[in-house]
């Protein structure tokens, strides 16, 4: 038998056995479980499970620089292999720094990976788009929230009574912040606006979409072509 | 020449003995950095030192007997003699500078410490190198069995009592014989099931002897054949199904099937367990008597693991040391067959790192279930200030007074505060029907009905209830009926009041019957008194 090849398979198959026989981990932050799904970052209200808030590829979109929009994913994507590779140490990586993210995919030429990286009482989700042959400028970003959300804008106006249909959005200008309560969980979550951003407010049947378009600029650009969008949720407590 | 060439011999054997030192103190080091990054001192994350603490607590009432439901009716069985619960309670006397759960983390740490001295001594005296010693102890330190098991990171009887029998194992082999066969007896009086297995130790290792010196029989020889036979025919009965003699929900939700318990060996060990099929190879092949003896059983405690029972997993608290010390023979014997010294360095660091990613996976995955705001920990600050109120309070109406809220709060509050519940985690049906009737409307009648509930082991009804409406109190509220009736379903991690909680404690105020005498962000408590 040789010895130095079974130590070495033995080795390899530590590393690479992540990928096979580990179920990927939840990172916590506030009253919130934030997991990355094939698709989309996730957080799951701990107190009352199955309320979800939610950034899902195959609901946001990219905007190109002739003013159209493309759905990240519309399809069922191919994931891309490189995924196999990154899980190496994986738990580690996940301990060290606190992040969570989405295979990579493509479809209809878009590349795209979701992550969502935790500190302290945030959580920033960062959206990570590229097309190799069309010029990306913007970015359509939702934020799908329950039902059951109180929702304020500058912390004084509620938005209610969402129209059923998508056609019939409640938009709102001069946004600064956007807050949003559940009345099971002890946090709220606070969500910054830039002023010059207009912000629609209307309902699917996943819950409420919260969604803004955000422009990129050249220099936002990596060396790899890749745009990245960070949205970043304060959580704060309840205040009683 | 022969005197300078002990000198040399010594001198090697001192560095390795240091080196071998400051290794499993880097490994404890980082494996308790990893464990308490995110549960600071003196939060826990030990749930049944609560139910041992219910025990000390009644005792400390007059309640004393042999046998652990006859004087707490937290516990459903019998399954060892409350020599834990007076051992931790007298260790209470001997270090009273700690909190209550503070004492408890230091007894974990410890716990934790003792682990990896235990293992890495069993792999030394098995095998005589310091390689398999430190392999052994390595493992010792990053496996962590995150279900039922869990050996290295909590203090309960079937954890000392596996530590004692491998203990008494050291002791044998050594040649300590009297002391290891005390050990190994004498563990029947922590847990019954993990003092069988020392029993069934010390009877094999006594008549070994006694067989090989009358007929001059070898029986380690046979061990390892008879252990590989007590494995196939684990395998076999766990074909035929299940076998339960306990009719609990607890006990079927705790009954894996043979693809479920490899499943959790590779997740804990990762592939490299595959190195403990070399190592029983490594020791059919050349092995001495003392090295048969610990892969013999190691291979008989897996077959315990594998069969078809309920709670077989608890076996591993004590098969793990084995079973560490037969894969370290096996990464040892594959290690020697490198011989460039950079090249060996660089295969034991990566061992090491993949046993340490391991180790980050499992307790990620067992702490999701104790997941509190930033932290993760059975009990937060805030339900520790509202028991220390209680107990400051009330805790001199032992017979009197009943603490009544979800089964989670009654467990953790029950033993922080020394006031009685009904059951703790494992209240009846009949209290947990009076406790789900009070939400989401409550009125002065079910209110009232709790006056009813009754503690076995006290036998009398309470003149006063105290009504904790704490975080983990409203989920338990808002689950579906079929958990709040579920044993195995608890609010595991502490909860903070949300909106929807104050709102209903506004309510239950509102009933007049109900007088608020505490509250903070985590619980509020009601006094109620017998009308």
């Amino acid at each position: 038998m040789n010895r130095k090849l079974i130590l070495l398979v033995i080795i390899l198959m530590g590393y690479f056995g992540v990928f096979f026989f580990y179920d990927q981990l939840s990172l916590y932050v506030g009253s919130y479980r934030v997991s990355s799904a094939s698709s989309n970052i996730a957080l799951d209200n701990v107190y009352q499970p199955g309320q979800f808030i939610t950034a899902s590829m195959y609901d946001d979109a990219v905007v190109y620089v002739d003013g159209t929009e493309q759905t990240i994913l519309t399809t069922v994507p191919t994931i891309n292999s490189w995924d196999v590779s990154s899980d190496i140490l994986g738990d580690l990586w996940y301990f060290l720094f606190t992040s969570v993210r989405t295979p990579s995919h493509v479809s209809k030429k878009i590349h795209s990976y979701y992550t969502a990286h935790v500190t302290s009482g945030e959580i920033t989700i960062s959206r990570n788009v590229k097309n190799d042959s069309k010029q990306i400028v913007g970015l359509r970003r939702t934020l799908i929230v329950p039902f059951s959300s109180k929702i304020l804008i500058n912390n004084y106006i509620e938005v209610r009574d969402f129209p059923l249909v998508e056609s019939k959005r409640f938009i709102a200008d001069g946004v600064n912040e956007i807050t949003i309560s559940m009345s099971s969980s002890p946090y709220i979550i606070k969500l910054p606006v830039k002023k010059d951003q207009s912000v629609a407010f209307f309902s699917s049947d996943a819950g409420i979409v919260i969604a803004s378009t955000i422009y990129f600029e050249q220099k936002d650009r990596s060396i790899f072509g890749w745009f990245a969008d960070e949205q970043t949720l304060q959580l704060h407590p309840y205040e009683y | 020449m022969s005197k300078h060439y002990n000198y040399i011999h010594m001198s090697t054997k001192t560095t390795k003995r240091i080196l071998a030192l400051l290794i499993l103190s880097f490994t404890g080091a980082v494996g308790l950095l990893i464990w308490h990054s995110d549960s600071p001192y003196p939060l826990i994350m030990d749930w049944d030192m609560f139910a041992h603490q219910h025990v000390v607590n009644s005792m400390l009432q007059g309640n004393i007997s042999l046998f652990p439901t006859q004087i707490s009716d937290t516990f459903l069985l019998n399954t060892y003699f409350p020599t834990f619960a007076i051992l931790i309670g007298l260790g209470r006397y001997v270090i009273p500078f700690f909190s209550l759960t503070g004492y408890y983390f230091v007894l974990d740490t410890l716990h934790y410490v003792v682990v990896i001295i235990v293992g890495s001594l069993l792999g030394y005296v098995t095998t005589k190198r310091y390689a398999a010693a430190i392999l052994s102890g390595v493992l010792s330190a990053f496996v962590f069995e995150s279900v039922i098991a869990h050996t290295s990171m909590f203090l309960i009887p079937q954890t000392l009592a596996a530590v004692v029998v491998v203990l008494g194992c050291v002791l044998w082999v050594r040649g300590n014989k009297r002391l290891g066969l005390a050990l190994l007896f004498g563990t029947i009086f922590i847990h019954f099931v993990i003092g069988s297995l020392g029993i069934v130790c010390g009877l094999l290792f006594v008549s070994s002897e006694y067989i090989n010196e009358k007929f001059s029989v070898g029986i380690p020889k046979f061990l390892i054949y008879i252990g590989l036979l007590g494995v196939f025919v684990a395998v076999i009965f766990e074909s035929l199904g299940d076998f339960n003699p306990f009719s609990s929900q607890e006990s079927v939700a705790l009954t894996f099937g043979l693809g479920e318990k490899l499943d959790l060996l590779i997740s804990w060990y990762s592939p490299l367990i595959a190195a403990y099929l070399c190592g029983v190879w490594r020791v059919m092949k050349t092995g001495d008597d003392n090295q048969r003896y610990v892969v013999g059983i190691s291979l008989g405690l897996l077959a315990a693991v594998f069969l078809p029972i309920p709670y077989s997993l608890k076996f591993l608290t004590v098969t793990r040391f084995f079973v560490n010390v037969t894969v370290a023979i096996g990464l040892v014997w594959l290690l020697d067959s490198l011989s460039r010294q950079w090249v060996k360095f660089v295969a034991y660091a990566a061992i090491w790192l993949i046993m340490l990613n391991v180790f980050v996976h499992s307790v990620v995955s067992f702490k999701s279930s104790i997941a509190y705001h930033d932290i993760r920990a059975t009990v937060s600050n805030l339900e520790i200030e509202a028991a220390f109120f209680i107990e400051n309070e009330y805790s001199g109406a032992y017979e009197t007074t009943l603490i009544v809220s979800d089964p989670a709060t009654q467990h953790v509050f029950e033993a922080l505060s020394g006031v009685n519940s009904q059951g703790g985690a494992f209240a009846s049906s009949e209290t947990r029907s009076l406790v789900a009737k009070l939400y989401p409307s409550v009125n002065a009648e079910d209110i009232e009905a709790l006056f009813t509930i009754n503690d076995s082991i006290v036998n009398s009804e309470p003149e006063t209830v105290l009504l904790i409406v704490s975080g983990r109190f409203m989920q338990w509220q808002n689950a579906p009926d079929d958990k709040k009736y579920d044993q195995t379903f608890s609010v595991w991690a502490p909860r903070d009041l949300t909106p929807q909680a104050f709102e209903y404690i506004d309510m239950l105020e509102q009933t007049g019957v109900a007088t608020k005498v505490f509250t903070n962000n985590g619980a509020a408590v009601f006094e109620i008194n017998k009308p």
